[in-house]
């Protein structure tokens, strides 16, 4: 969120266009109105003070990327994407929905924020993924290869490395960008955000029952005001958070 | 226990923790069929379109690699889905011996489960597509069609549509 998060692997600059397809790779960014220099801006004091981005200083388009991220451990959630595109990019408008996240911004600054994405930590190739839609694949169990399921196979696995050669709404593209090596099942487990265990009941499941009665003892005793709450829940015990 | 009578056939649901690719499909399906008792088997799981449905690419080939023809038996088909379970009917108990072939054929963890998955009567759908129960020769096909399966789209010689 705060944007300190680790870079693990390079996008090239023409390879996320591809990967986006909202122009031609070499294509100058087509524009919907004049520079603002050449407009002539109303005297408004919003508008002295805040200074515009590059893509709304040139006039680009406003254009989209959208991620998409499993739910067996992915290493970022759709929320902390939002987080971090609002708190680290101006001009950036994020949409969160469970399974996938959209930024729509003036398409170089969405390019910008896009790419500090891909590359960062919050991305694994193989759990996490730019789908513009059918995106349904974020709740689907993985694949044999540890892929999470896309139904338009926009990415594949090809010597280790992940593949992509479609853009985001399956068109075919005519190059293959290399989007690097998938985590480990361990190291997608380290990194993830998500609290997740498979093949356990949910009664045996100590430290989710910890939370959950946590939970409904503060919002039961303690409405809004949760951290006003005692330590310890009535026939409960002793209660504590675990940061997983 | 779901079955109504000892005679009654049972069925079983294998849900694997990976979806299966065809190869790993086309083994577990042949090794099942091989079972004996074993009347019914179907594959469920999410579809592989062979064009993007929807959304600005609408139309364009997907050319999905899971969507293979396989094997099983002396039946040759091409996969629809990505295989997420397994769904089957057996004349009689064959739990164990199904246990014993995911284990064997499954690197991951599976839950194989017995219960009603595939249903035995006709409904208004059913009704609706192959026509009166009496009039159906062959009553297993019941269950085993895709519910927005079109007329058109014949799973099997038995399956014709006789709507008007």
């Amino acid at each position: 969120m705060s944007g300190d998060v680790e870079k693990l692997r390079t996008v090239s600059d023409d390879d996320l266009v591809a990967a986006l397809g909202h122009r031609a790779l070499g294509a100058d960014y087509p524009s919907i109105h004049p520079p603002l220099k050449e407009m002539g801006e109303p005297d408004c004091p919003v508008r002295q003070m805040v200074e515009p981005t590059p893509g709304t200083t040139a006039g680009d388009r406003v254009r989209y990327s959208q991620f998409t991220d499993s739910m067996y451990s992915a290493p970022s959630v759709p929320y902390f994407r939002s987080y971090y595109a609002a708190i680290n990019f101006r001009g950036v408008d994020p949409g969160t929905l469970s399974g996938r996240q959209i930024v729509e911004a003036r398409e170089r600054d969405m390019e910008q924020q896009c790419k500090a994405s891909i590359e960062s930590e919050m991305t694994c190739p193989a759990l996490a993924g730019l789908r513009g839609c059918t995106v349904h694949g974020h709740s689907l169990r993985l694949a044999e290869d540890g892929m999470m399921f896309d139904m338009l196979q926009r990415t594949h696995l090809e010597g280790g490395n992940v593949i992509e050669d479609k853009d985001q709404v399956g068109v075919p593209i005519d190059r293959k960008v290399n989007l690097g090596k998938p985590m480990s099942e361990a190291e997608a487990k380290k990194r993830t955000t998500i609290y997740r265990t498979d093949g356990i009941k949910y009664r045996s499941e100590e430290e989710v029952l910890d939370h959950v009665h946590l939970v409904h003892h503060r919002r039961t005793m303690y409405g809004y005001r949760p951290e006003t709450a005692a330590e310890t829940a009535p026939g409960v015990g002793p209660v504590a958070y675990h940061t997983v | 226990m779901v079955t109504t009578t000892d005679s009654d056939p049972v069925q079983y649901e294998i849900f694997p923790q990976r979806m299966l690719d065809p190869s790993s499909a086309q083994e577990i399906l042949n090794r099942l069929e091989q079972i004996e008792g074993v009347t019914r088997v179907l594959v469920q799981g999410p579809r592989l379109p062979l064009t993007v449905p929807y959304g600005p690419g609408k139309g364009a080939p997907v050319d999905h690699t899971a969507r293979e023809v396989i094997r099983v038996g002396d039946q040759v088909m091409e996969l629809q889905v990505k295989v997420g379970r397994i769904r089957l009917e057996a004349e009689h108990d064959v739990m164990e011996e199904i246990r014993a072939l995911c284990e064997e054929l499954f690197p991951f963890p599976f839950e194989l489960k017995e219960g009603l998955f595939l249903r035995r009567k006709a409904t208004v759908t059913d009704y609706a597509k192959y026509g009166p129960d009496e009039l159906v020769e062959d009553k297993s096909i019941y269950g085993m069609t895709d519910p927005s399966m079109t007329p058109t789209a014949k799973i099997c010689e038995s399956c014709t549509d006789t709507r008007e």
